[in-house]
Protein backbone atom coordinates (compact mmCIF):
# COMPACT_ATOMS: atom_id res chain seq x y z
CA UNK A 1 0.00 0.00 0.00
CA UNK A 2 1.86 3.06 -1.29
CA UNK A 3 1.83 6.65 -0.05
CA UNK A 4 -1.63 8.10 -0.60
CA UNK A 5 -3.62 4.87 -0.22
CA UNK A 6 -6.88 5.23 1.71
CA UNK A 7 -8.54 1.89 2.18
CA UNK A 8 -11.97 1.45 3.70
CA UNK A 9 -13.42 -1.04 6.16
CA UNK A 10 -13.72 -4.78 5.74
CA UNK A 11 -11.85 -4.83 2.47
CA UNK A 12 -9.87 -7.85 1.39
CA UNK A 13 -6.77 -7.13 -0.58
CA UNK A 14 -5.14 -10.19 -2.04
CA UNK A 15 -1.49 -10.96 -2.68
CA UNK A 16 0.68 -8.58 -4.65
CA UNK A 17 -1.97 -5.98 -5.29
CA UNK A 18 -0.63 -2.44 -5.36
CA UNK A 19 -2.79 0.46 -4.22
CA UNK A 20 -1.68 4.07 -4.38
CA UNK A 21 1.42 3.82 -6.49
CA UNK A 22 2.26 6.79 -8.66
CA UNK A 23 0.43 7.45 -11.91
CA UNK A 24 1.90 6.46 -15.24
CA UNK A 25 0.78 9.80 -16.61
CA UNK A 26 3.75 11.69 -18.05
CA UNK A 27 2.16 14.89 -16.70
CA UNK A 28 2.53 13.68 -13.12
CA UNK A 29 4.92 15.91 -11.21
CA UNK A 30 5.02 14.24 -7.83
CA UNK A 31 1.96 16.07 -6.48
CA UNK A 32 0.29 14.76 -3.31
CA UNK A 33 -2.66 12.71 -4.37
CA UNK A 34 -4.60 9.74 -3.07
CA UNK A 35 -6.10 6.43 -4.12
CA UNK A 36 -9.32 5.75 -2.24
CA UNK A 37 -10.99 2.36 -1.84
CA UNK A 38 -14.42 2.14 -0.22
CA UNK A 39 -15.78 -0.36 2.27
CA UNK A 40 -16.36 -4.10 1.68
CA UNK A 41 -14.40 -4.03 -1.54
CA UNK A 42 -12.35 -7.00 -2.73
CA UNK A 43 -9.13 -6.39 -4.58
CA UNK A 44 -7.69 -9.56 -6.05
CA UNK A 45 -4.14 -10.56 -6.83
CA UNK A 46 -1.83 -8.28 -8.80
CA UNK A 47 -4.40 -5.53 -9.20
CA UNK A 48 -2.87 -2.10 -9.65
CA UNK A 49 -4.74 1.03 -8.56
CA UNK A 50 -2.72 4.17 -9.13
CA UNK A 51 -3.25 7.42 -7.26
CA UNK A 52 -4.50 10.59 -8.88
CA UNK A 53 -2.79 13.40 -10.72
CA UNK A 54 -3.34 17.16 -10.46
CA UNK A 55 -6.39 16.59 -12.68
CA UNK A 56 -8.66 15.22 -9.93
CA UNK A 57 -6.20 14.60 -7.12
CA UNK A 58 -7.65 11.18 -6.48
CA UNK A 59 -8.48 7.79 -7.89
CA UNK A 60 -11.62 6.34 -6.36
CA UNK A 61 -12.94 2.80 -6.15
CA UNK A 62 -16.28 2.59 -4.40
CA UNK A 63 -17.92 0.32 -1.84
CA UNK A 64 -18.80 -3.33 -2.42
CA UNK A 65 -16.68 -3.59 -5.56
CA UNK A 66 -15.01 -6.72 -6.86
CA UNK A 67 -11.85 -5.94 -8.78
CA UNK A 68 -10.60 -9.29 -10.02
CA UNK A 69 -7.00 -10.36 -10.54
CA UNK A 70 -4.69 -8.35 -12.77
CA UNK A 71 -7.05 -5.45 -13.30
CA UNK A 72 -5.72 -1.94 -13.60
CA UNK A 73 -7.41 1.23 -12.41
CA UNK A 74 -5.41 4.20 -13.67
CA UNK A 75 -4.95 7.69 -12.23
CA UNK A 76 -8.08 9.77 -11.64
CA UNK A 77 -10.52 6.96 -12.44
CA UNK A 78 -13.80 6.88 -10.54
CA UNK A 79 -15.23 3.39 -10.11
CA UNK A 80 -18.71 3.41 -8.60
CA UNK A 81 -20.20 1.21 -5.88
CA UNK A 82 -20.94 -2.46 -6.65
CA UNK A 83 -18.82 -2.46 -9.80
CA UNK A 84 -17.31 -5.76 -10.91
CA UNK A 85 -14.21 -5.74 -13.07
CA UNK A 86 -13.43 -9.21 -14.35
CA UNK A 87 -9.86 -10.49 -14.65
CA UNK A 88 -7.41 -8.24 -16.42
CA UNK A 89 -9.87 -5.48 -17.22
CA UNK A 90 -7.90 -2.28 -17.77
CA UNK A 91 -9.18 1.24 -17.18
CA UNK A 92 -7.01 4.00 -18.64
CA UNK A 93 -6.74 7.39 -16.98
CA UNK A 94 -9.82 9.36 -15.90
CA UNK A 95 -12.31 6.63 -16.79
CA UNK A 96 -15.60 6.80 -14.90
CA UNK A 97 -17.51 3.56 -14.31
CA UNK A 98 -21.03 3.94 -12.93
CA UNK A 99 -22.45 1.95 -10.03
CA UNK A 100 -23.29 -1.73 -10.66
CA UNK A 101 -21.42 -1.79 -13.97
CA UNK A 102 -19.81 -5.08 -14.94
CA UNK A 103 -16.71 -4.88 -17.09
CA UNK A 104 -15.82 -8.11 -18.85
CA UNK A 105 -12.49 -9.84 -18.53
CA UNK A 106 -9.68 -8.39 -20.56
CA UNK A 107 -11.65 -5.33 -21.60
CA UNK A 108 -9.55 -2.27 -22.43
CA UNK A 109 -11.19 1.05 -21.66
CA UNK A 110 -9.80 4.14 -23.36
CA UNK A 111 -8.92 7.16 -21.27
CA UNK A 112 -11.70 9.58 -20.35
CA UNK A 113 -14.38 7.08 -21.36
CA UNK A 114 -17.60 7.22 -19.34
CA UNK A 115 -19.33 3.97 -18.48
CA UNK A 116 -22.89 4.34 -17.28
CA UNK A 117 -24.52 2.61 -14.32
CA UNK A 118 -25.76 -1.00 -14.65
CA UNK A 119 -23.83 -1.51 -17.86
CA UNK A 120 -22.59 -4.92 -19.05
CA UNK A 121 -19.43 -4.82 -21.15
CA UNK A 122 -18.31 -7.81 -23.17
CA UNK A 123 -15.09 -9.54 -22.23
CA UNK A 124 -12.18 -8.45 -24.32
CA UNK A 125 -13.99 -5.36 -25.56
CA UNK A 126 -12.12 -2.31 -26.79
CA UNK A 127 -14.14 0.51 -25.24
CA UNK A 128 -13.44 3.91 -26.75
CA UNK A 129 -16.94 5.40 -26.78
CA UNK A 130 -19.12 6.22 -23.82
CA UNK A 131 -21.48 3.44 -22.79
CA UNK A 132 -24.82 4.91 -21.69
CA UNK A 133 -26.57 3.65 -18.53
CA UNK A 134 -28.38 0.30 -18.35
CA UNK A 135 -26.94 -0.93 -21.68
CA UNK A 136 -24.92 -3.83 -22.92
CA UNK A 137 -21.90 -3.18 -25.11
CA UNK A 138 -20.06 -5.63 -27.32
CA UNK A 139 -18.37 -6.23 -30.68
CA UNK A 140 -15.55 -4.57 -32.49
CA UNK A 141 -15.97 -1.67 -32.98
CA UNK A 142 -17.78 -1.42 -29.66
CA UNK A 143 -21.53 -1.20 -30.21
CA UNK A 144 -24.81 -0.85 -28.36
CA UNK A 145 -26.27 -4.31 -27.79
CA UNK A 146 -29.55 -3.51 -26.10
CA UNK A 147 -30.70 -2.90 -22.57
CA UNK A 148 -29.08 -4.96 -19.81
CA UNK A 149 -32.43 -6.52 -18.92
CA UNK A 150 -30.95 -9.49 -17.06
CA UNK A 151 -28.82 -7.32 -14.83
CA UNK A 152 -31.63 -4.89 -14.09
CA UNK A 153 -34.09 -7.71 -13.38
CA UNK A 154 -31.63 -9.36 -10.99
CA UNK A 155 -31.24 -6.10 -9.12
CA UNK A 156 -34.93 -5.62 -8.57
CA UNK A 157 -35.99 -3.37 -11.42
CA UNK A 158 -39.60 -4.00 -12.43
CA UNK A 159 -40.70 -4.93 -15.93
CA UNK A 160 -42.28 -1.50 -16.19
CA UNK A 161 -39.02 0.24 -15.34
CA UNK A 162 -37.09 -1.93 -17.78
CA UNK A 163 -39.64 -1.27 -20.53
CA UNK A 164 -39.40 2.45 -19.83
CA UNK A 165 -35.62 2.29 -20.21
CA UNK A 166 -36.04 0.38 -23.47
CA UNK A 167 -38.42 3.10 -24.68
CA UNK A 168 -35.80 5.75 -24.04
CA UNK A 169 -33.25 3.80 -26.04
CA UNK A 170 -35.73 3.24 -28.83
CA UNK A 171 -36.06 7.03 -29.02
CA UNK A 172 -32.31 7.45 -29.06
CA UNK A 173 -31.33 4.68 -31.45
CA UNK A 174 -34.40 3.86 -33.57
CA UNK A 175 -35.90 7.23 -34.27
CA UNK A 176 -33.64 8.05 -37.19
CA UNK A 177 -32.76 11.35 -35.55
CA UNK A 178 -29.30 12.50 -34.59
CA UNK A 179 -28.38 12.05 -30.96
CA UNK A 180 -29.19 15.61 -29.88
CA UNK A 181 -32.62 15.57 -31.52
CA UNK A 182 -33.37 12.10 -30.21
CA UNK A 183 -32.80 13.35 -26.65
CA UNK A 184 -35.61 15.86 -27.20
CA UNK A 185 -37.80 12.95 -28.27
CA UNK A 186 -36.74 10.97 -25.23
CA UNK A 187 -37.58 13.90 -22.99
CA UNK A 188 -41.18 13.60 -24.14
CA UNK A 189 -41.48 10.11 -22.69
CA UNK A 190 -43.07 9.69 -19.25
CA UNK A 191 -40.86 11.04 -16.52
CA UNK A 192 -38.78 8.57 -14.56
CA UNK A 193 -35.45 8.71 -12.74
CA UNK A 194 -33.98 6.27 -15.26
CA UNK A 195 -35.06 8.38 -18.23
CA UNK A 196 -33.32 11.40 -16.75
CA UNK A 197 -30.20 9.42 -15.87
CA UNK A 198 -29.96 8.35 -19.52
CA UNK A 199 -30.68 11.77 -20.99
CA UNK A 200 -28.23 13.53 -18.69
CA UNK A 201 -25.52 11.00 -19.46
CA UNK A 202 -25.93 11.18 -23.22
CA UNK A 203 -26.12 14.96 -23.19
CA UNK A 204 -22.90 15.19 -21.15
CA UNK A 205 -21.02 12.67 -23.25
CA UNK A 206 -17.81 14.10 -24.67
CA UNK A 207 -16.53 11.08 -26.52
CA UNK A 208 -19.96 10.30 -27.96
CA UNK A 209 -22.04 7.24 -27.09
CA UNK A 210 -21.78 3.86 -28.76
CA UNK A 211 -23.82 3.39 -31.88
CA UNK A 212 -25.94 0.45 -32.88
CA UNK A 213 -23.90 -2.17 -34.78
CA UNK B 1 -4.89 -6.12 14.87
CA UNK B 2 -2.40 -8.66 13.59
CA UNK B 3 0.69 -7.68 11.66
CA UNK B 4 2.91 -10.45 10.33
CA UNK B 5 6.55 -10.16 11.32
CA UNK B 6 7.61 -10.05 7.66
CA UNK B 7 5.36 -7.10 6.84
CA UNK B 8 6.88 -3.62 6.60
CA UNK B 9 4.49 -1.08 8.07
CA UNK B 10 5.47 2.58 8.32
CA UNK B 11 4.94 3.92 11.84
CA UNK B 12 2.93 6.87 10.50
CA UNK B 13 0.42 4.64 8.71
CA UNK B 14 -3.04 4.65 10.28
CA UNK B 15 -4.46 1.17 10.69
CA UNK B 16 -7.99 0.63 11.96
CA UNK B 17 -9.19 -2.01 14.38
CA UNK B 18 -8.93 -5.71 13.63
CA UNK B 19 -6.81 -5.11 10.56
CA UNK B 20 -4.87 -8.21 9.49
CA UNK B 21 -1.63 -7.72 7.61
CA UNK B 22 0.04 -10.78 6.10
CA UNK B 23 3.68 -11.39 5.24
CA UNK B 24 5.58 -9.23 2.73
CA UNK B 25 2.98 -6.47 2.79
CA UNK B 26 4.40 -2.97 2.46
CA UNK B 27 2.45 -0.12 4.00
CA UNK B 28 3.99 3.32 3.40
CA UNK B 29 3.55 6.52 5.36
CA UNK B 30 0.43 8.52 4.64
CA UNK B 31 -1.71 5.38 4.29
CA UNK B 32 -5.03 4.75 6.02
CA UNK B 33 -6.58 1.29 6.36
CA UNK B 34 -10.15 0.92 7.64
CA UNK B 35 -11.38 -1.42 10.38
CA UNK B 36 -11.53 -5.11 9.61
CA UNK B 37 -9.57 -4.94 6.37
CA UNK B 38 -7.34 -7.88 5.48
CA UNK B 39 -4.26 -7.55 3.33
CA UNK B 40 -2.97 -10.98 2.41
CA UNK B 41 0.55 -10.49 1.12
Amino acid sequence: MRIGARIGKNCHIHANAVVGDIPQDLKFQGEDTVAIIGDNTVIREFVTIHRGTASKGKTVVGNNCLIMAYCHVAHDCVVGDHVIMSNSAQLAGEVVAGYWAIIGGGALVHQFTQIGCHVMIQGGALVNKDIPPYCMAARYPIAYEGVNKVGLHRRGYTSEQIDAIADVYRAIYDSGLNVTQSLDEAAKLPASPERDVIIDFVRASKRGIVRKP
Amino acid sequence: MAIHQFAVVHPDAKLGENVIIGPFVTIDANVEIGDGTVIDS
